[in-house]
């Protein structure tokens, strides 16, 4: 059963949410969230087998932050996508 | 599918509300169903009526308005929250003796029971934290 995680701010926020993503799993960085992209270290990239991590194109775009492989940028229709596609949808913030 | 949006932030203080907004109308936009919004918290501020951004700024309470009255949603502001943030309907101002209320029309004043309703009656629930 995958889960949808949804993170909007650096720092706790996402580093909860790490610690609850399983395999299959997908991470969505929304508003402040994706100025973890910023940080050079970020546990983003260690995630477990077959998760995916992806970042709102107008979140990213407003606060200049560039998105570069393997991080995928998507919109609110690939949002609502991802909601359909994972059994579970949990909000971190 | 069913949703149901939970909206934690206010406009004028975090994004929740515009990009639960955009979410929202994403979903309409693919057919699928919202069956409640929940405003908590601070979110609550979405619902009041006397609040008026600059005019160079979107005036996202008005927009959720339009949205939920175009699509006759069943949009839901926690009641112990608003009380004691000032957004009030004509009863519970009558009830407390306020000197006036504020909830926009289209929104309904209710318990938290309400979330886990939405909750059991969508498919997924996605909050927008503020």
């Amino acid at each position: 059963m995958s889960t949808l995680h949804t993170a909007n701010k650096p720092g706790q926020a996402i580093a909860l949410c790490l610690r609850a993503v399983a395999r299959g799993d997908s991470v969505l960085l929304i508003e402040d969230a994706v100025y973890e992209l910023l940080s050079p270290a970020t546990r983003l990239k260690a995630l477990p087998d077959g998760c995916s991590v992806y970042v709102m194109d107008i979140d990213a775009r407003a606060r200049g932050v560039e998105v570069l492989a393997p991080f995928e940028v998507i919109n609110y229709d690939r949002f609502v996508s991802l909601c359909v596609g994972n059994e579970k949808v949990v909000s971190w913030f | 599918m069913k949703f149901a949006l939970a909206v934690y932030g206010a406009p004028a203080n975090s994004q929740a509300p515009q990009s639960a907004l955009h979410f929202a109308r994403a979903l309409v936009a693919q057919g699928h169903e919202i069956v409640r919004l929940f405003f908590y918290q601070d979110g609550v501020n979405t619902a009041t009526a006397i609040a008026w951004p600059p005019q160079d700024e979107s005036n996202l309470s008005e927009q959720w308005q339009q949205f939920v009255q175009a699509h006759n949603l069943d949009a839901v502001v926690c009641i112990a929250a608003a009380l004691r943030r000032g957004v009030v309907d004509q009863t519970e101002a009558e009830r407390y003796q306020l000197p006036a209320h504020n909830l926009r029309k289209g929104y309904e004043l209710s318990g938290l029971g309400q979330l886990l309703d939405g909750a059991l009656m969508a498919d997924r629930l996605i909050t927008f934290g503020a």
